[in-house]
């Protein structure tokens, strides 16, 4: 996966799928969700930058 | 005095029960009184079961005049975190609206095991709220403090659960441990705690955070406890499809038979890399004393830590924000203001995310199980450094200055995330607070890493209280 511009906006990014998941927030909330998405896209980092070859399967728990 | 039998390991007190020289009622009562006297300035429980504990411990006690040969923990006083099911009570998982919900119909299933092993149930203890957290700071059962220092936390999310053990308010306790709430707490607090491999214990019965992460373990006074109650609680449970079985040989005989005869040529080797960078000069040096203490000389490196642990960041926020949607939806302003945003903010992940992160999980697991060819245990710090104070906000590491609340874990969650055995061993730091050391096995080898909890905690190089 490619890692995010360092511009993107989260704000922007909370308004669209908030309202898409039903929640309504008002603008101090959007900025706090936003931050939080900064601090898990830094955290993600590592992962985003795995190149994973597409032969490795979820490491899924489900067992039918 | 029945109180002096407080601060004694589990395997002692069930000892004493045994052989009469203290009775289980007297034992419960005792404790009942110390969670009196204590846990007001401590808020390490957040319910007592005490008219429960009454009436188990008098079973054990008619059970010994009887002349019955007693189960494993008989009348020994424990209390579990409260996101286990304990019947006839709602069940809080560190929040507080559950409180007028329906109680419990069943206690959960490893309640169940406490009980035939003839446990007698305290109460229900704090934790973080939804186990999102690694301090216990809790909004509506307020901070659970360190035993050890009342200005600092006691670690999460599991906090009252190593509170309580440390401080004497119960001989164990049962907490869960997705990102490092079993092995941050024990860090913390000085107490012993085993994360088991990923389905080593049952989760029946008990409230998720993360179906894919989350593991339940105990915390207790010493690594001889932890493999009795492993061994009294394993198997497999219709409850929870990933339950292992039982191991095929107790893991206290392995303990015991390892505290005298050694560890028999089992290589030992200190974790570099992640395991050093993130952590303070003193949580490097207990890894370093107890890998030495316990005959080890190599140094490997588990390269796809960062990964591992990126991997477990964006599963938890995913699944965790996914699992509490209708909640925020539509009780956010009652959810815990520490951490609803950070929920919410997991739910608006992309899938892509997650699936990503789940296959990256694979890549991690192989990583970690070809360690195995190099050496059967590795050792680690469990905490960047010893607890912080109550409200820190940030955490200055070598590696720079990072908010604390999230980055606690940050050496615990490349060993959840791919779900390897762990038990932490407290030790000592010039300071004179802990640290623990994790020793973490292959999966399944819970019997190797309790069997050197044991060997290091004999010889004396362990963090003792008061």
């Amino acid at each position: 996966m490619t890692s995010l511009p360092d511009d993107f906006d989260w704000a922007a990014y909370v308004r669209q799928t908030a309202a898409l998941q039903g929640y309504a927030l008002d603008a101090e909330q959007v900025g706090r969700v936003a931050q939080q998405l900064v601090l898990i896209a830094r955290n993600a980092a590592p992962l985003m930058a795995a190149d994973l070859s597409d032969r490795i399967e979820p490491a899924s728990v489900y067992r039918a | 005095m029945s109180s002096s039998y407080l601060n004694l390991p589990a395997w002692r007190q069930a000892d004493a029960i045994a052989n009469g020289e203290v009775t289980a009622r007297a034992l419960a009562e005792a404790s009942l009184q110390a969670i009196a006297s204590r846990d007001v300035q401590l808020r390490a429980y957040t319910d007592l079961t005490s008219e429960r504990a009454l009436a188990e411990a008098d079973a054990i006690d008619i059970r010994r005049r009887n002349g019955e040969t007693l189960p494993p923990l008989a009348g020994v006083p424990y209390a579990v975190k409260n996101l286990f099911d304990i019947a006839g009570m709602p069940t809080l998982a560190g929040g507080h609206r559950d409180r007028a919900g329906p109680p419990a119909q069943a206690d959960a299933t490893l309640v169940q095991r406490c009980a035939a092993a003839g446990s007698v149930l305290l109460g229900a203890l704090n934790m973080d709220a939804y186990a999102y957290g690694f301090t216990t700071e809790n909004s509506f059962h307020g901070t659970t403090r360190n035993p050890l220092d009342d200005s600092r936390v006691a670690g999460g999310s599991s906090g009252g659960s190593a509170a309580a053990v440390a401080a004497g308010l119960c001989a164990y306790s049962l907490g869960s441990d997705t990102n490092g709430s079993i092995r941050v707490p024990s860090s913390f607090c000085g107490t012993f705690g085993l994360k088991p491999t990923f389905g080593g214990l049952s989760r029946g019965g008990s409230r998720p955070f993360v179906h894919d992460i989350d593991h339940v373990g105990p915390f207790a006074r010493s690594a001889r406890d932890l493999a009795r109650i492993f061994d009294a609680l394993a198997g497999r449970d219709p409850l929870d499809a990933a339950c292992r079985p039982a191991p095929a040989q107790p893991t206290e005989a392995a303990l015991l038979h390892a505290q005298t005869e050694g560890l028999g040529g089992l290589r030992v080797a200190r974790l570099t890399g992640w395991f050093d960078d993130w952590a303070m000069p003193e949580a490097r040096a207990v890894a370093t004393a107890a890998t030495q203490a316990l005959g080890g000389t190599r140094e490997v490196e588990f390269k796809e830590a960062a990964l591992a642990r990126a991997v477990a960041f964006i599963i938890t926020a995913s699944t965790a924000g996914e699992l509490y949607r209708d909640e925020l939806r539509e009780h956010y302003a009652q959810m815990e203001p520490a951490n609803r945003d950070r929920l919410l903010a997991g739910s608006l992940l992309p899938a892509a995310w997650l699936a990503h992160a789940q296959r990256a999980r694979r890549v991690a697991r192989e990583a970690a199980l070809k360690l195995f060819e190099q050496a059967d245990l590795l050792i680690a710090p469990a905490t960047p450094c010893v607890a912080t104070r109550v409200g820190a906000e940030w955490l200055n590491l070598p590696t720079g200055r990072v908010p604390a609340r999230p980055s606690i874990g940050l050496l615990t969650q490349p060993i959840s995330s791919v779900g390897l055995p762990v038990v932490a061993v407290p030790m000592p730091t010039p300071e004179g607070l802990p640290i623990a050391v994790q020793i973490i096995a292959a999966p399944g080898r819970e019997d190797l890493a309790l069997a050197a909890a044991g060997v290091l905690e004999n010889t004396g190089l362990c963090f003792r209280h008061g």
